[in-house]
């Protein structure tokens, strides 16, 4: 765990499960994080606005407050990360969530390096003041300060809409980003799920000039019904 | 708390203060003992109003009484009110008088009954004379019409019987009553004994009856048979009075009586459309007087009375002189005598026809008489045309006189008379018969212009011609009788056979109500509604014609309910017409089978042109019967289908359940044997499992718990697809990244397994939820990894056709059997080649419900290219032509490509 950038971050876990705040906590502890436990969203909401917290996991199903609602009263104050976990059939809510602030989600069950991950990245993201000038991803490398993206060390053109949705993509590398975030960043905000075709076009153009196989995506990976994410390849 | 359910439940007393005439004291006796109940602490409410009292001393003491009076409306009995006050006792004068009609209740003896009904006790006064049987009598007595009465079976209920009498002229002082002598107010006095006395009678007989059977059966004799009364029921109204006396004569035997009504072929001509209606008119007063009624056939009216009565133990027959038109009498005898003369042991009575009958029967004959002038006025027009036409042929024939035989003219003078006959009836016809007699004897008979007839043999052509007229008349009288009967019964006959044709088809019971209330409407004019029951047992009204629904108001309904609900629980019909209730103006009939009532039927009788409610004929009653009866047992059909479905369906989630609980349960055991058991093992043995045994173990749990999930997700899909709870969030999906997803899902599970894919660049792209068609596509792919061998090799391949993407997703597993490439998309369905494989049968089901969402198909079939194999087909509908796609991605492109010059500049 010695190359954890975050490693000794504060984690506040929102769950009703006692299970499942167990687990976390036992396992989290484990990869070097302090971990704070909530059992309501009251609680949690109490919980955050008394000490930082680096990052909240929150349960989007609690017995009280609905985890929607926990989360707009945390944005209303904080901008900590925030990674949901959800049950299959709240794909609405995860959306929505996302929609609202949310950095990441984690659908039940889960395994647990998936929640590390999506837990390393956000907190890389906060951590990250400035933005790199380059994003690198296995044979991929965007300059953003010059718009030149490059693969295998050539490089490759790419029409404008093409670029700005490489970009808000690999912004975001590693975090999921929704449809409708990327259709309005990249082609206004009067664009909504509506125009989703669009979005499929280009990033079928995209999967063709930068994956090694477009029909088995490993740069921009399809999230079913949520949206889409740039994996950093080392 | 006890004591108000008991009220709830308790029928009211009745207590009848009767007396022989107006001013035998009866409102005072009922008075004093209400004032007796007031200051013993009953609550008493008194119906009593000052203007109804008619002597001083009455008004005296019910002003002196200061009982509180009860609440009314427009003169009438303010029920709703009444009823909210709760008195426990109400005291009404005058029982027999007639509401003021803005009430469904047209008599205060309804209110009373009401009241009754609800557990309040009424004191109320009447005068024999107003009592339904003993009515016609008393009015002959008193020599005046009594127009108002109480039907004899309310009279009886009554708990307590309290007489009121005083001597006549105590009496005739009092009431004034001028014409009223000693005699006929002695008379009366004698009627209200023996009518005491009789109800005393039948009281204690029942009691004794009730002893009896209270002391068990050994040592009780038979009851003695009764001797049952009939009555013949002929057509004229004074057949009314035999009714009555019949009743009388019943009553007073204690015993039970028939009318009985002879229909015979043979009936006089043309006014026998009016009678027709008779017979059925005086049926229904009997029915109303308590008799039994029966309509019998025959030719012979005496024969078929006696060998009725002989066959049901009738000792008494009563019947009416001239039941016989006048012609008839002396020719054959008088009924009663023919009855008199083959009677073999059956007392005849035979009661004389008082022309002078009073009242009611008065009444009648004048309605009657109107009807009959009314059907005679086109005839005045009829001898009008006879005469004339009889004048034209004299005219004609005269000149011809030379020509021809007297024989032929007198022939020819026979087609006036015929065609009267034909088309008069028997009255233009005699009227033809004369006057062609006398035409033909003045002008043509030696000697000519004279009406003296020189040669008598003529006189016998004269009485030819009569003869003709009266036989041609009579028979074709009566073959338009028979037509018209027949036209009638045909029609009926008809309409129920197109009823019944009707409900054979129909599908669902609001659909039948609606043919039965068309086919009433149609029938018999009337407007219905039909009450059912709902699945509490409460009625409500499923259907009205919308006339009906018109004449509604919010009181009407009211009480329309509670005679609805009545009839419901009794199974028996009320309302105009019936046995209960004869004076609302709507009728309401049960539908009901044998077993069953299944609900009513409201019918609003039309009105006629004077303002008056209709009565039905019989004949409308029994169709309406046969109507009811039709309906009843449809809806009895579509009860039974009802259930029989539920029971289906009942036997169909057993069948599902039982399969559920099979399939879930060994689905569910298997993953977590492994998971408990290595977890236990772990736990207690740590230490001897080397790293490579604990991973090992540890890998089994999850994968366990993988397949316990993929289960919980398919049996939560399903349900959510069973329940209607799936809906599809629409959108653009790109059919490669679809199955670019769903094979990401599987790519562990591949291990060794050679994939195919082979997905044309330009496809089009579909609508549809994006997270449910990589579900069918995951599940599809699923499959075709289980059930392929390692090493085998996998075929994914899409392509469009006509406005459809076909995916066909290939294996090289054992493949279907045939018979089975429909069965393996039903829930739990499991191929029997593959049993040993685990599975829940639940995959492909989800599979066929998201597919058939969105409009899709999906198929199986074994392979036909040698291999054994499936290849599954998923087929779904594009949103838009190959063209428009590739036109709409065009232009977004060329979009693009201007931005990026602008970029450039």
């Amino acid at each position: 765990m010695g190359n954890d950038t975050a490693a000794g971050a504060r984690i506040l876990i929102v769950d009703d499960e006692p299970q499942i705040r167990k687990l976390l906590r036992v396992t989290l502890a484990a990869h070097g994080y302090v971990v704070h436990e909530a059992e309501t969203g009251e609680e949690g909401i109490m919980q955050a606005s008394l000490s930082p917290h680096d990052l909240i996991v929150l349960d989007l199903g609690l017995p009280d407050l609905t985890g929607m609602q926990v989360l707009e009263r945390i944005r209303e104050w904080s901008a900590v990360p925030v990674i949901v976990l959800t049950a299959k059939d709240q794909e609405r809510d995860k959306i929505a969530a996302l929609d609202a602030g949310a950095d990441d989600y984690v659908t039940k069950p889960f395994g647990m390096g998936e929640l590390v991950a999506r837990i390393r990245v956000a907190l890389r993201h906060t951590a990250k003041s400035t933005e790199e000038p380059v994003i690198r991803s296995g044979a991929l490398s965007i300059d953003l300060a010059q718009r030149i993206v490059e693969w295998h060390g050539e490089k490759v053109k790419l029409t404008p809409t093409e670029y700005d949705l490489l970009k808000a993509l690999a912004s975001n590398a590693g975090k999921v980003v929704t449809q409708r975030q990327l259709l309005q960043q990249v082609w206004g905000s009067q664009h909504d799920e509506g125009d989703s075709h669009y979005l499929r076009i280009y990033i079928g153009h995209l999967r063709k000039k930068l994956e090694e196989d477009p029909s088995q995506p490993h740069l921009i990976v399809t999230e079913p019904g949520v949206g889409y994410r740039f994996i950093i390849q080392e | 708390m006890r004591q108000v359910e008991e009220n709830e439940l308790r029928r009211g007393k009745l207590t009848l203060f009767m007396g022989a005439a107006p001013g035998s004291g009866k409102t005072q006796a009922m008075l004093r003992a209400a004032i007796r109940e007031a200051s013993a602490g009953t609550s008493v409410r008194c119906a009593v109003s000052g203007a109804e009292a008619h002597y001083r001393d009455t008004r005296e003491l019910l002003e002196q009484a200061s009982l509180p009076p009860a609440p009314e409306s427009g003169g009438d009995l303010d029920m709703e009110r009444l009823l909210e006050l709760r008195p426990q006792l109400v005291v009404v004068d005058r029982l027999e008088a007639r509401n003021s009609g803005r009430s469904l209740r047209t008599k205060r003896y309804m209110d009373v009954e009401t009241l009754l009904h609800n557990g309040v006790d009424v004191y109320a006064a009447l005068n024999i004379g107003h009592v339904e049987s003993l009515n016609t009598l008393a009015a002959r007595i008193m020599g005046r019409n009594l127009p108002e009465t109480v039907p004899d079976a309310f009279v009886e209920q009554a708990d307590v019987l309290r007489i009121a009498d005083a001597p006549p002229n105590e009496i005739i002082r009092r009431s004034a009553l001028r014409s009223v002598d000693e005699g006929a107010l002695s008379a009366l006095r004698e009627m209200l004994f023996r009518f005491a006395a009789e109800q005393m009678d039948s009281r204690l007989d029942a009691y004794l009856k009730g002893r009896r059977s209270e002391g068990g059966g050994s040592n009780v004799g038979p009851w003695p048979v009764a001797e049952k009364v009939l009555v013949a029921i002929g057509p004229s109204p004074s057949t009314e009075e035999l009714l009555r006396i019949g009743r009388r004569t019943a009553a007073a035997l204690k015993t039970g009586w028939v009318a009985v009504h002879v229909r015979t072929p043979e009936r006089p001509l043309a006014i026998g459309m009016n009678r027709q209606s008779d017979p059925e008119r005086n049926l229904r007063l009997a029915q109303e007087l308590g008799a039994e009624t029966v309509i019998l056939e025959g030719r012979h009216v005496e024969e078929e009375l006696l060998r009725f009565a002989q066959s049901h133990n009738i000792r008494q027959i009563i019947v009416g002189e001239t039941l016989r038109s006048r012609f008839g009498v002396r020719l054959r005898g008088t009924l009663a005598e023919k009855l008199i003369r083959s009677s073999r042991g059956v007392h005849i009575r035979v009661v004389p026809n008082d022309s002078e009958t009073l009242s009611a029967s008065r009444e009648q004959k004048e309605t009657s008489r109107v009807i009959l002038r009314g059907d005679r006025q086109p005839r005045w027009m009829f001898y009008g045309f006879i005469t004339l036409f009889t004048a034209l042929l004299t005219l004609l024939l005269y000149q011809y006189v030379g020509v021809l035989e007297i024989v032929n003219i007198a022939l020819i003078f026979l087609f006036p008379v015929l065609l009267s006959a034909v088309y008069g009836g028997l009255g233009p016809s005699l009227y033809a018969a004369g006057i062609s007699v006398l035409t033909f004897d003045f002008f043509f008979i030696e000697p000519e212009l004279s009406f003296t007839v020189a040669d008598l043999r003529y006189l016998i052509s004269f009485a030819v011609y009569l003869c003709v007229a009266g036989l041609t008349a009579t028979l074709a009288g009566r073959l338009k009788q028979q037509a018209q009967e027949a036209r009638q019964s045909e029609a009926h006959t008809a309409s129920l056979y197109a009823f019944s044709r009707q409900i054979g088809n129909v599908a669902d019971v609001s659909s039948l109500l609606d043919g039965v209330t068309r086919q009433l409407a149609q029938t018999i004019g009337a407007e219905t509604s039909v009450y059912l029951p709902d699945e509490s047992g409460v009625l409500r009204r499923v259907h009205t014609s919308a006339l009906a629904q018109s004449m509604d108001n919010g009181e009407r309904t009211r009480e329309e309910e509670v005679v609805v609900r009545m009839v419901y629980e009794d199974g028996e019909e009320a309302g105009r017409g019936s046995a209960t209730l004869r004076e609302l103006p709507g009728l309401y009939m049960p539908l009901r089978t044998e077993d069953r009532t299944y609900g009513v039927l409201a019918i609003r009788l039309p009105r006629r042109a004077d303002g008056a409610e209709d009565r039905l004929s019989g004949e409308q009653r029994r169709l309406l019967q046969a109507l009811c009866g039709l309906a009843a047992a449809a809806i009895a059909r579509f009860k039974l289908a009802e259930e029989a479905k539920l029971a289906h369906l009942t036997a169909e989630s057993e069948r599902l359940r039982t399969a559920i609980l099979d399939s879930v349960s060994h689905e569910l055991r298997t993953p977590l044997a492994t998971i408990i058991g290595s977890a236990t093992g772990l736990i207690e043995n740590d230490e001897l499992f080397s790293p490579q045994d604990r991973m090992e173990l540890l890998e089994t749990i999850r994968g366990g718990a993988m397949r316990m999930n993929r289960l919980v997700q398919n049996l939560l899909g399903m349900v959510r697809l069973e329940s209607g709870m799936l809906t599809l969030r629409r959108e653009w999906c790109d059919v490669q990244d679809l199955i670019g997803v769903s094979l990401s899902q599987v790519r562990d599970l591949l291990s060794r397994r050679q994939l195919n894919v082979s997905i044309p660049d330009d496809l089009p792209m579909l609508r549809g939820d994006e997270v449910l068609l990589e579900q069918v596509l995951g599940n599809i792919l699923g499959n075709a990894i289980k059930y392929g061998p390692d090493g085998s090799e996998i075929g994914i391949e899409a392509q469009t056709a006509d406005g459809r993407l076909t995916i066909r997703i290939s294996d090289e597993g054992p493949g279907l059997t045939t018979g089975e490439e429909a069965r393996i998309f039903e829930k739990f369905y499991r191929s029997g080649a593959t049993q040993q494989v685990s599975g829940t049968g639940l995959g492909l089901a989800i599979c066929k419900g998201i597919v058939d969402l969105h409009g899709g198909e999906i198929q199986a079939e074994s392979r036909a290219d040698g291999r054994s194999g499936t290849i599954v087909t998923v087929s779904l509908p594009l949103p838009e032509s190959p063209e428009q796609m590739k036109q709409r991605k065009a232009a977004l492109e060329e979009d693009d490509e201007k931005r990026s010059n602008e970029d450039g500049k």
